[in-house]
């Protein structure tokens, strides 16, 4: 599958950039040149200059130094987010096509009611409900991702659950969690991949539009989409402003969605093959 | 350059009709793959108008390719490289995509061997039928609607009106192949190639599959080529036949001719593969059967879905060492009584016991006890879907032993897959691949060594020869045959092919809605059937029509 894979230029170019964004959230901190909270009161929304390389914002903190330090945070978020989403979509996906008629049809209708749920309705409640904090939005997040993983999972294990060697499994023997284990994780594993790539971009896009809107930050904490809100309310005096952390969120969703579309291009021509 | 004006010239030809000129003329036909290995080496033959062609061999001879070379419809990375292919007097390997979307379906059209495949599941297939005829004859909807009933009458549905509105999974592999023939033949073609059209139906299903493209071809004054690797089927229909082997002529010559006197070993070994019993069991059929005491007993069961019964009354016994082959059509109950058998439908009533214990109506840890045991093992009929395509065949034959004996160690695994392979007659190093890589014929036996690993006592195999060539036939049969002999194993085998059972089985239980309406030793039943059912299956069974009596298909049951 790398090898495949490795073979797409796009799917390459995302290797790279998502390798700079891991450096960026693992070492983002200490990279930064300046104390992403210390306010410099004399030099207030300053543009780019040799001490502060993307300037400066209202309270004359460095944009540039805000930028690194918010990676591990953002990174981090979204990763959280995709997390819950795996272990409460993939795990019911799987089960609900092995477990029988009735844990299906409850699975199934959950899902169906979590897809109603309206995105920033709950998430809303549930900051209220469980505080204010980033981790707590980024649970709610997960939850409401949960139904891609369950109808991905269970599509992928649908289309192997007669599998005949299924049955000549369970013929010698073989329990459910057994099955799953040896002939089912290999078969769904590959979707869920694809999918995993496609929602940490989806993900960090919701970060950012969360902590746009205020739920889950926690001033004066810096994000990437806690930036980009900072920066559009002062648009006016510093208006190339936005571009540098949209600019990083753009490029890593991107990243994110050519890998999984590189992923599942590379997954189908192995079959193929 | 040729235009859509050659193809108005073949008009004009085609009312002129010459017998002499050939309709169709291959010539040192080639055709490589991307990676420059040939699979078709100067392939050549002459069909006069009306003529009916026999293709033969085992797959991967070429005969496929040849058909799809013709109608320019190889898979993607094969191409012709040389040699021509004409048409009346239209090179059809010049022909553009314009020309081809004229002919294609129309003048010349094709019947493939899964014909549910070819249809749309969401539409049904009298309208299916209705959209080729107003594409291909320019018919309004009524006419094309009337001409498509007409049609479905004509290839031998007495309701065509209901068969009309039925989609492709309601029907039976043999309607749908109807009905596929009805689409072929729609148009009117002057050249039908049929490519294992009757090699996924059952034998009366075949024999009247073959009788209606006998028929249509003389009615419709249609130019036939038929392939298969079944020599039988083609002698029915053709009276010339080109013999294939890895994508040469091997023989060729009139039908007949080529059955009396083969002038090669191959032709000969085709032709007497189909009177399978002659196969060397190294042992004299017996008469009658011994008083051995029972491995593997079946007592008035009846099962069945729901509350639907599929099998009744059913009373079989299977001896150590002892193979009770079962046939019947599809439908028959022959795969339901097999899965009962494995505790996978439920007994209604009666018993099943193996070496005297009860093993229906087990469940539970139990059930799980008494199949990680391995006594009792199924082998199915497609062995690529019956192997889990991401683990090694190694893999895939260890699994029922960890399953048994908890954790192994490696070295104790590696002994035991390397002598299940090695009783099957495969390389031990195989175990390696994957199952994609190997052939047909090796996946089989690897799903026979899955079973053989856990030491079985009794193997049910559900047509585990249907999917393979006649060589690879051959050679799974007479493994079979080498199991119960030296190992003791007893095999209930199914197979809609008369001839494997006739070769491998001491006894023979026919099955017919859902009853066994006739059971006794293998060779008196076949060669003497008492019911009426089992004398109709014997008689559809296609022969080699036209051979010399001595060697063929008379034989096949006719034993000693």
């Amino acid at each position: 599958m790398t090898r495949t894979l490795l073979r797409y230029p796009s799917a390459r170019a995302a290797i790279v950039i998502l390798a700079v964004v891991a450096l960026l959230a693992a070492f983002g901190p200490w990279l930064a040149p300046h104390d992403p909270l210390a306010q410099d009161a004399s030099a207030l929304l300053q543009g780019p200059s040799a001490a502060y390389w993307l300037g400066t914002d209202a309270l004359g903190r460095d944009v540039f130094s805000r930028l690194l330090a918010g990676s591990t945070v953002s990174v981090l978020a979204s990763l959280l987010s995709v997390s819950i989403g795996i272990v409460l979509g993939v795990v019911p996906g799987l089960l609900s096509v092995f477990l029988g008629k009735r844990f299906e049809w409850v699975g199934l209708r959950l899902i169906d009611a979590l897809m109603m749920l309206p995105f920033l309705v709950f998430a809303i409640a549930m900051t209220a409900m469980l505080g204010n904090g980033l981790a707590q939005a980024m649970f709610a997040v997960g939850i409401l991702i949960t139904p891609a993983f369950f109808r991905v999972s269970r599509a992928a294990a649908l289309s192997v659950a007669n599998a005949e060697y299924i049955e000549a499994a369970r013929l010698m023997g073989a329990s459910t969690a057994a099955i799953i284990r040896r002939h089912v994780v290999s078969k769904v594993l590959p979707a869920v991949a694809v999918s995993a790539a496609s929602m940490t971009g989806a993900c960090l896009s919701i970060v950012a539009s969360l902590t746009f809107l205020g739920i889950g930050v926690v001033p004066p904490d810096p994000t990437w989409g806690g930036l980009l809100a900072t920066d559009l309310s002062t648009l006016y005096d510093r208006p190339f402003g936005p571009i540098a952390p949209a600019l990083l969120i753009v490029a890593t969703v991107w990243a994110l969605n050519a890998l999984a579309d590189a992923m599942r291009d590379a997954g189908t021509q192995e079959q193929r093959a | 350059m040729s235009t859509p004006d050659n193809v108005v010239s073949l008009e004009r030809h085609a009312r002129r009709a010459e017998p002499a000129e050939p309709i169709l003329s291959v010539n040192g036909l080639r055709i490589v793959a991307a990676n420059g290995r040939e699979l078709v080496h100067d392939m050549h033959f002459d069909l006069p108008r009306g003529g009916t062609l026999g293709i033969v061999g085992e797959s991967g001879s070429g005969k496929s390719l040849t058909c799809r070379a013709i109608l320019d419809v190889l898979p993607p990375g094969l191409s012709v490289a040389s040699g021509s292919i004409r048409y009346r007097d239209v090179d059809l390997s010049r022909l553009d995509a314009k020309s081809w979307r004229a002919l294609r379906g129309v003048e010349l059209s094709a019947v493939f061997q899964d014909p549910g495949s070819y249809l749309n599941p969401s539409i049904p297939v009298g309208r299916q039928l209705a959209e080729a005829i107003r594409a291909t004859l320019k018919l309004r909807h009524k006419a094309a609607r009337t001409r498509a009933l007409d049609l479905l009458e004509r290839v031998g549905f007495a309701d065509a009106a209901a068969v009309y509105r039925q989609y492709s999974y309601e029907l039976s592999g043999g309607m749908a192949q109807r009905v596929l023939i009805a689409l072929a033949v729609c148009a009117g073609p002057s050249l039908l190639i049929a490519d294992e059209a009757t090699t996924a139906l059952d034998v009366t299903v075949q024999a009247e599959v073959l009788a209606l493209i006998d028929t249509l071809r003389r009615e419709e004054d249609v130019t036939l080529i038929m392939v298969s690797h079944d020599l039988a089927v083609v002698s029915q229909v053709c009276d010339h036949v080109i013999v294939m082997r890895a994508g040469e002529i091997v023989e060729a010559g009139p039908t007949r001719e080529i059955l009396r006197h083969p002038k090669t070993a191959y032709t000969r070994s085709l032709i007497e593969d189909h009177a399978v019993h002659a196969i060397e069991t190294g042992r004299a059929p017996a008469t009658e059967t011994p008083q051995r005491p029972a491995l593997l007993s079946v007592r008035g069961l009846h099962a069945g879905y729901g509350i639907r019964t599929v099998v009744q009354d059913i009373d079989l016994q299977v001896a150590p060492g002892e193979i009770l082959g079962l046939i019947g059509e599809t439908g028959s109950g022959k795969t339901t009584l097999l899965r009962t058998i494995l505790g996978l439908i439920p007994t209604a009533t009666g018993a099943i016991e193996l070496d005297g214990q009860r093993i229906d109506g087990l469940t539970g840890t139990p059930l799980r006890d008494f199949r990680r045991s391995g006594a009792l093992q199924y082998v199915f009929q497609d062995p690529l879907r019956s192997l889990d395509p991401d683990l090694t065949i190694g893999a895939s034959i260890a699994e029922g032993l960890t399953l048994r004996e908890g954790r192994l160690d490696v070295s104790a695994i590696d002994a035991s897959v390397t002598a299940a392979l090695r009783s099957v007659g495969l390389d031990p190093d195989l175990a390696t691949r994957l199952p994609r890589l190997l052939s047909g014929g090796q996946r089989q036996r690897a799903v026979i060594a899955r079973a053989l690993a856990l030491d079985p006592k009794v193997l049910l195999l559900d047509e585990p020869v249907s999917a393979l060539d006649a060589v690879n036939r051959l050679h799974v049969l007479k493994l079979l045959r080498h199991l119960a002999d030296e190992r003791g194993i007893a095999q209930i085998f199914i197979s809609h092919d008369l001839g494997s059972v006739a070769g491998i089985a001491d006894r023979v239980a026919v099955l017919y809605r859902g009853q066994v309406v006739e059971t006794g030793p293998a060779a008196a039943l076949l060669a003497n059937p008492t019911h009426p059912y089992t004398r109709k299956l014997l008689e559809a069974a296609p022969r080699l029509s036209g051979a010399a009596p001595a060697t063929t298909a008379r034989t096949l049951f006719t034993a000693h």
